[in-house]
């Protein structure tokens, strides 16, 4: 398959930069910026009348490429930007412990073009740095990153799924370090008590399953389909299970991204379930999928202990927390967040 | 399974359905009960037409014709014949035949004997026409049904699966049989007619419609299109479709001829043009895509003076075009029903001047017939809101033939939403609709239309009906495709992340036939006006004219696969041109199994998410040797903006690196 099929020559000004910069390199001339000037060092005599007016003609090209690689190059890696313009405080959101920035994308978009939007990569996400096993520390990272990204605030920190104790750890580092976090929002947060408690844990677990095999099984309008529905699931943990038990001769090829993803999540967890959250005064929104999610052994109201003052928000009936950011339930979380958030922006 | 996922959730963005708008969408809207004869039956209503006018001409195939007195003893011979060989109420007959004069007499031989008929075309497949006779024997006790066919056909049928009877050449058998009337076994509560309709399994399913409901919709749809008038109907398209239900019936009853034509072998989708190169027909009931066909004969000597459009999306650019073809005034009807609600359920008529929208208007619900949107809690929705449309009232089938569960499943007896209290039959269409801010109804396609996409769910049904507002689209359908294999996502309780399987890249792909050429720029940005993003198709294929069905509806299954050769360039197509591009496209086609990519194109509109996005900012940092960032895709996802950030990089270290040459240098400022 092909992305487009029909062809035509590019346009002769990339060409002819492209071929200016090869030039350079060629000749071993090296050219940076020095604030609003532009300064080159060539071997002597390489640089001709010929070049010097060339690169002084397309001096403001050459600037802004410049800067343009620079930022590129050292702007904090942690910092995603889904939606970099905007008036409104900037949110800064923690993912779950796979890490996956783009989780957020579809909240992002659905809170529009004014709500500039960062997504935080954990170190670790993309198998070039180790993980960090405590959510202070990851916490820390990101509070680094994030004054270095934009030196004053006010900041929203948001964080999801189990990305919440780490959100709830960054804004206080923040705020210890007087920078302004204008709200803390905890989408679907999970406590860290839910993998810290064994029997906590596999209620919570088994919940989830429950939860979506009943969410499945409800749209089936007859016992016939709902038995073929509970068959077919059986089957497919069954053949998930049957790789555990049995042996394999056949050598196990490993994914190093795969492998590294399975790291950051380990890692992430353990972190996850030795945190202790501690009390925190600032303004704290708990944005649950659900009322039901009261129950799911997520334990959100054990963050009361700390922010007794946090305010809760429920979405839909059938929104689910695995997909609560997602399409189609992204818009009514959206809604959730510009309830809770609204005395900040008016 | 069609079943639909909830389209409009409860929650707190939805805006509850104000009285005002339940009283005019729901209850208003709904006012439909209108006298009818429901204690009567089809053959009745026939029969007090044959006295009304004995000697006109009921039915004409070329050169040959039968009065209505003919057609009715003709019929009774069929009927008598029948009964005498155990054929009667509760039985089932199925027809099996081409179009003919002898098929119109067969059904209404059928129907006086009291029995079903089961229309079968004569095109179908014999693996088909065995699974519906089987199903026919296991729904009737084993007992095998009686099959009226054609000698030409007759090797169709398995002679173990039917009581087959070839009217051609067993006609003595019904000749000898008296011609006299004798009163019809048929009951307004008997069944009058099966059709079977594709199910999504790929069984086909029987639906059975009885008398009473037949009654009800031939009594409404002679009364809005015949008005009084004695009209040729042409009998040309497929007896197994409903749509030609209208055409058999209504003009048996008014006083109006049938016309009948036979399609050529293999063009069979083109006796539409032989009906109009005929011009021997008043009125002609068709699907849109059948009067696409028609649109570019000349119509100006045309006699024809009505149009009745259903089956599909009717676009009103096309409406307009027969209203300009034609010199005298027409009336041009968009008419919308599934089978299960007799035929016809909803009914508008065009007008050039006020139906301004992409698409005809549904229009109003028929005689005794209620039309719902609701969420899948069957509570009504309101305006701007998508939900499932439900139909009640008389035109209701009785259910799906041997299939209680199925039944079950789409005919559901709830609380009625008029008054949340009552009790009513519906039948849950599967069709998207929802109610404009000017209180119509707009159709949005199939429910099970829906897809996932990117983990995104996608209504198509909604897509096509913006690609269809686009003034140059005539017609269109989107689909996914899929790159190598299927793609797979689970959500799980507790993880922030689906997993994926990044073989298979799901892509909507968007077909469409257009009056003129049109650039994917105009296509995305028509769409992008109404659409998320995630719904806005990634490839689009400009087709000279949709495959077809025999019923003459959108064939999906035969839309051809997305490739290099017939895919539109996503924009005016600009190859990589530096080295690095070169390289970066090299490496995005691997990831995302793509042949070429341009310069223009972006690393997620191309299908590139999770996991993929890490393997690609890996590759590029063992590729290029400089330390691209996920940051640095997400920022700038084409390949040219990318392109140029690594080369950015690269000149950056460069730069920072000690000079390879020897010798002395200088430095200037520039």
């Amino acid at each position: 398959m092909s992305a487009s099929s029909m062809k035509s020559p590019m346009s002769a000004h990339v060409m002819q930069f492209s071929e200016l910069l090869a030039d350079l390199a060629v000749k071993d001339i090296k050219v940076w910026v020095d604030g609003d000037r532009l300064r080159c060092n060539a071997p002597a005599g390489a640089l001709t009348a010929e070049l010097r007016d060339q690169l002084q003609g397309r001096k403001g090209e050459i600037i802004a490429f410049l800067n343009m690689a620079t930022a590129a190059a050292t702007q904090p890696p942690a910092i995603i930007p889904l939606q970099s313009r905007g008036t409104r405080t900037p949110i800064y959101a923690v993912p779950g412990h796979v890490g996956a920035p783009s989780s957020f994308l579809d909240l992002s978009k659905h809170l529009g073009g004014d709500q500039p939007f960062y997504a935080l990569q954990p170190p670790g996400f993309d198998g070039q740095s180790e993980p960090m096993d405590r959510v202070e520390d990851i916490a820390e990272y990101f509070a680094r990153q994030i004054v270095e990204y934009q030196p004053t605030g006010p900041y929203i920190i948001a964080g999801y799924c189990s990305g919440a104790p780490t959100a709830f750890e960054l804004a206080k580092i923040l705020g210890q370090r007087e920078s302004e976090v204008s709200c803390v929002a905890l989408f679907g947060p999970l406590h860290p008590t839910t993998y810290g408690e064994w029997p906590r844990r596999l209620y919570f677990i088994a919940r989830g399953k429950a939860e979506s095999f009943l969410h499945e099984t409800a749209k089936l309008p007859t016992f016939g389909a709902r038995l073929r529905y509970f068959g077919s699931r059986l089957r497919e943990h069954v053949r998930a299970l049957v790789p555990l038990v049995g042996k394999s001769n056949e050598p196990v090829a490993t994914d190093p991204v795969l492998a590294s993803r399975a790291l950051l999540k380990s890692t992430a967890i353990a972190a996850f379930q030795r945190y202790i959250p501690t009390p925190y005064s600032g303004r704290v929104c708990i944005i649950l999928p659900n009322k039901a999610w009261l129950r799911s052994g997520a334990a959100p109201h054990r963050w009361l202990r700390v922010v007794p003052h946090a305010e809760f928000y429920f979405g839909p009936d059938d929104c689910n927390e695995a997909s609560m950011l997602m399409e189609p339930d992204a818009p009514a979380i959206a809604n959730l967040y510009r309830q809770a958030t609204q005395k900040l922006n008016d | 399974m069609n079943e639909v996922l909830p389209i409009a959730p409860e929650g707190v963005a939805l805006p509850l359905l104000k009285d005002s708008d339940h009283q005019a969408l729901v209850v208003d809207y709904n006012a439909t009960a209108a006298r009818y004869p429901s204690d009567r039956t089809i053959i009745d209503l026939f029969r007090d037409q044959t006295t009304r006018s004995p000697d006109a001409e009921a039915i004409r195939f070329g050169d040959a014709t039968l009065t209505y007195r003919q057609l009715d003893e003709r019929s009774n011979q069929m009927a008598a014949y029948l009964s005498s060989t155990g054929v009667g109420p509760g039985r089932i007959a199925v027809v099996f035949m081409e179009h003919s004069i002898e098929v119109v007499v067969a059904i209404l031989g059928v129907l006086k004997s009291g029995a079903a008929y089961v229309p079968v075309d004569a095109a179908t497949p014999k693996g088909r026409i065995t699974t519906i006779l089987q199903d026919i024997s296991n729904g009737t006790d084993g007992s095998p049904p009686v099959a009226i066919t054609q000698s030409r056909l007759r090797s169709g049928i398995a002679s173990n699966l039917a009581d087959i009877f070839v009217l051609d050449a067993d006609f003595d058998s019904i000749s000898n049989q008296p011609a006299s009337a004798r009163p019809s076994a048929a009951t307004p509560d008997g069944a009058a007619y099966i059709i079977f309709t594709s199910g999504s399994t790929g069984t086909p399913k029987g639906v059975e419609i009885e008398h009473r409901s037949l009654v009800n919709y031939i009594w409404w749809a002679a009364r809005v299109y015949s008005s009084g008038e004695s009209l040729a109907w042409p009998l040309f398209s497929s007896l197994a479709f409903d749509l030609t239900v209208t055409t058999l019936f209504t003009p048996l009853i008014t006083g109006g001829r049938i016309v009948v034509y036979l399609g050529d072998p293999g063009v069979q989708s083109m006796v539409a043009l032989k009906v109009i190169d005929d011009n021997a027909v008043d009125i002609i009931k068709l699907t849109p895509a059948h009067l696409a066909m028609i649109r570019d004969r000349n119509l100006e000597t045309t006699r024809l003076r009505k149009f009745i459009v259903g089956g599909e999306d009717f676009k009103a650019a096309l409406a307009r075009d027969i209203t300009n073809a034609i010199p005298h005034p027409i009336e041009i009807y968009n008419e919308y029903g599934p089978t299960e609600a007799t035929v016809g359920c909803m009914i508008h008529r065009f007008d050039t001047d006020r139906d301004q929208s992409a698409s005809v208007p549904i229009g109003v619900p028929a005689a005794n017939a209620g039309i719902y949107v609701l969420s899948k809690e069957y509570q009504p929705t309101g305006p701007g809101i998508i939900g499932e449309m439900f139909i009640a009232g008389d035109g209701l089938a009785r259910g799906y033939f041997n299939r209680p569960d199925l039944t079950d499943e789409r005919f559901r007896t709830v609380a009625d939403p008029r008054d949340g209290r009552s009790k009513l039959r519906l039948y849950k269409t599967g069709d998207l609709a929802r109610w404009n801010s000017e209180g119509r109804l707009e159709f949005l396609g199939r429910a099970d239309h829906q897809v996932k996409v990117g983990g995104t769910r996608i209504e198509l049904g909604e897509i096509e009906a913006r690609l269809l507002k686009h003034p140059d689209v005539h017609e269109c359908a989107v689909a996914t495709s899929m790159t190598k294999a299927a793609t797979q996502k689970t959500a799980q309780i507790g993880h922030g992340e689906p997993s994926t399987l990044e073989d298979g890249i799901a892509r909507l792909v968007a077909y469409y036939v257009a009056s003129k050429p049109l650039t994917v720029a105009d296509l995305r940005a028509h769409l992008a006006e109404e659409l998320l993003e995630s719904m806005i198709p990634t490839h689009y294929v400009r087709l000279e004219r949709m495959p077809l069905t025999s019923n003459g509806k959108i064939d999906r299954s035969s839309l051809p696969e997305p490739t290099a050769e017939n895919i539109q360039p996503a924009q005016v197509f600009v190859a990589p041109s530096t080295e690095t591009e070169k390289t970066l496209a090299a490496l995005w086609c691997q990831l995302l199994k793509l042949e070429s990519i341009g310069r223009h194109d972006n690393f997620f509109e191309l299908g590139g998410e999770s996991l993929l996005v890490v393997r690609a900012v890996s590759r590029m940092r063992k590729i290029f040797g400089v330390d691209v960032q996920l940051r640095n895709l997400f920022e700038r996802p084409t390949l040219a903006e990318l392109a140029e950030v690594i080369d950015g990089m690269r000149w950056v270290a460069d730069s920072n690196a000690p000079s390879l040459s020897e010798g002395p240098r200088e430095e200037v400022e520039l």
